[in-house]
């Protein structure tokens, strides 16, 4: 994981990137500064909470992703089931093709986590 | 002979040639003029943004820039003017910035670092200037240059956001700044007018006091000065007043050099919202395909318009719209990319469109099929048509 987040963050304009469980826990995370891991971490997962339980009341479910633009920077959010991924990107990038690679990126960690997943059988 | 026919041959076709490229910049002149006076009369983003590009094409970076600022003097909010604007910025700075990145690379220089983070700030890419100063922090920690930029793009950011968290990496930086150069006359500026509009007076008043000492002739900072003296001492820790401002969104006095708080300094914010204009405005947005509910809503009069999908359970996409764009608003201060502007969710729901500025918020529900692209679009003429400038009108009453 942490080498997929190594990777996306050599991409344009990607600031940062982490991996947090449902109960904000950062699992992996590739930061410029580390010191924000843990804030964002729980920042990004009360956000996810918030937005999801608003979703639920007007009856919209299965969240998938969430792309935020702010006045000095951009957040994606993916929500990968047990985990979310958080990538915070510069605003002033063309986020088109850096869109791809973070999906790619998601798409990756949804594969990784399916394959450690505990079976239940 | 062959020789001189060749050459007859070959005056002839630059002669032709040079014929055609006269009629080719003639006719790029005309469809230029023709352009400035369509946007002169009928502006319109798309209009501005047209003949920017135009003289960009023409490789007048200077007159497509002045034509981008013209434009956004008249839709101070559209995002296609404001990115063309920092594109132009952009390129024109792109030699400055490989020059001096190469220079900090061959001889590091606290004031190369100060230089290359002052052409970043211009381009508006603060992250990237406070993580150039940073790196200078680091390489020379008793040099007073990345303490002074990182201390002014706080300040810079205090002033139009009001977050704590802004306000007070602004005084750390501005204040260890001031210790390692007790003449910095800037940084002592920047920290008495930040104290100052907090209401911190007794902090503020040492540093107006050095001010006035070393330009003994400036009237404001004596008329500051008294200001500032006869307030009462503030109660409180500047901690906590950074924290109130941050709450109750404005500070206790007005920004001393007229960059007033954050509330009345948005292009928007003087305009009384007209619940007519915007359910007017508001009815190209209904048009948009795949469209199942809309969300308008202002601070002013509440809800505006709503659109609902009678599909969707009875709290309805009303208190969704609403609840997701507070925390989008609350979680992008927090993480500290400044107030949220725009977003997009994706989901077995469908698509979300989103849109916030300091009077006014949208948010768009669409089936999972709709286009993002277009009804982003519809939503930004929407704003251009609320915000757009007076002058468009001024113009029009006087042609």
């Amino acid at each position: 994981m942490q080498e997929i987040l190594d990777r996306l963050n050599q991409e344009m304009g990607v600031r940062g990137s982490l991996i947090v469980n449902d109960d904000g826990v950062v699992a992996a995370a590739s930061l410029v500064r580390e010191e924000d891991r843990d804030l964002l971490g729980a920042l990004a997962t009360d956000i996810l909470v918030k937005v999801k339980h608003a979703l639920r009341d007007g009856g919209l479910d299965g969240l998938n992703r969430l792309v935020l633009d702010a006045e000095y920077g951009r957040i994606v959010l993916y929500d990968l089931g047990v985990a979310s991924l958080v990538v915070v990107l510069d605003r002033t990038i063309n986020a088109d093709t850096t869109m791809l690679e973070i999906e790619s990126a998601a798409a990756r960690i949804r594969r990784l986590g399916r394959m450690f997943a505990p079976s239940h059988t | 002979m062959r020789a001189v026919t060749g050459s007859l041959s070959g005056n002839g076709y630059q002669k032709e040639n040079r014929v055609k490229l006269l009629f080719r910049g003639f006719f790029a002149h005309l469809r230029l003029f023709r352009l400035r006076r369509q946007t002169r009369k009928h502006p319109s983003p798309a209009a501005w943004t047209a003949l920017s590009e135009r003289y960009l094409a023409m490789g007048d970076s200077d007159r497509a820039y002045a034509v981008a600022e013209e434009g956004l003097k008249d839709f101070p909010t559209n995002e296609r003017l404001r990115s063309l604007r920092r594109l132009i910025q952009k390129e024109n700075l792109r030699e400055r910035v490989k020059g001096l990145s190469q220079s900090i690379r061959r001889r590091p220089d606290p004031y190369l670092y100060a230089r290359l983070a002052e052409v970043f700030r211009q381009l508006g890419e603060l992250n990237k200037a406070e993580l150039i100063a940073e790196e200078c922090k680091a390489r020379f920690p008793c040099d007073e240059n990345p303490y002074l930029v990182i201390g002014e793009i706080r300040a810079g950011r205090f002033k139009k956001g009001l977050m704590a968290r802004d306000g007070r990496m602004a005084i750390e930086n501005l204040e260890r700044a001031v210790s390692l150069n007790s003449d910095n006359l800037k940084g002592r500026m920047l920290l008495a007018e930040l104290y100052a509009a907090l209401g911190a007076n007794s902090r503020a008043l040492p540093h107006l006091l050095h001010l006035a000492e070393a330009t003994p002739d400036d009237e404001r900072i004596r008329s500051l000065i008294s200001e500032v003296g006869s307030r009462p001492v503030e109660e409180g820790d500047f901690n906590v007043l950074l924290r109130t401002a941050e709450r109750k969104r404005k500070t206790l006095y007005s920004f001393y050099n007229g960059e007033v708080r954050a509330p009345s300094n948005s292009p928007e914010s003087s305009r009384v919202m007209n619940r007519d204009k915007i359910r007017q405005s508001a009815a190209a947005l209904f048009g948009i395909r795949d469209i199942r509910a809309l969300y308008v809503a202002s601070d002013d009069i509440g809800a505006v318009e709503v659109k609902e999908d009678q599909t969707l359970n009875s709290k309805g996409f009303t208190e969704s719209a609403s609840k997701i764009l507070k925390a989008a608003e609350a979680s992008s201060r927090k993480m500290d990319i400044g107030g949220f502007s725009k977003g997009f969710l994706e989901g077995a729901f469908g698509r979300i469109v989103l849109r916030r500025t300091q009077k006014l918020e949208v948010a768009l529900l669409l089936e999972g099929s709709a286009s993002v692209e277009v009804a982003t679009r519809e939503v930004d003429t929407f704003f251009d048509k609320i915000f757009g400038s007076n002058r468009i009108a001024e113009r029009a009453g006087n042609p």
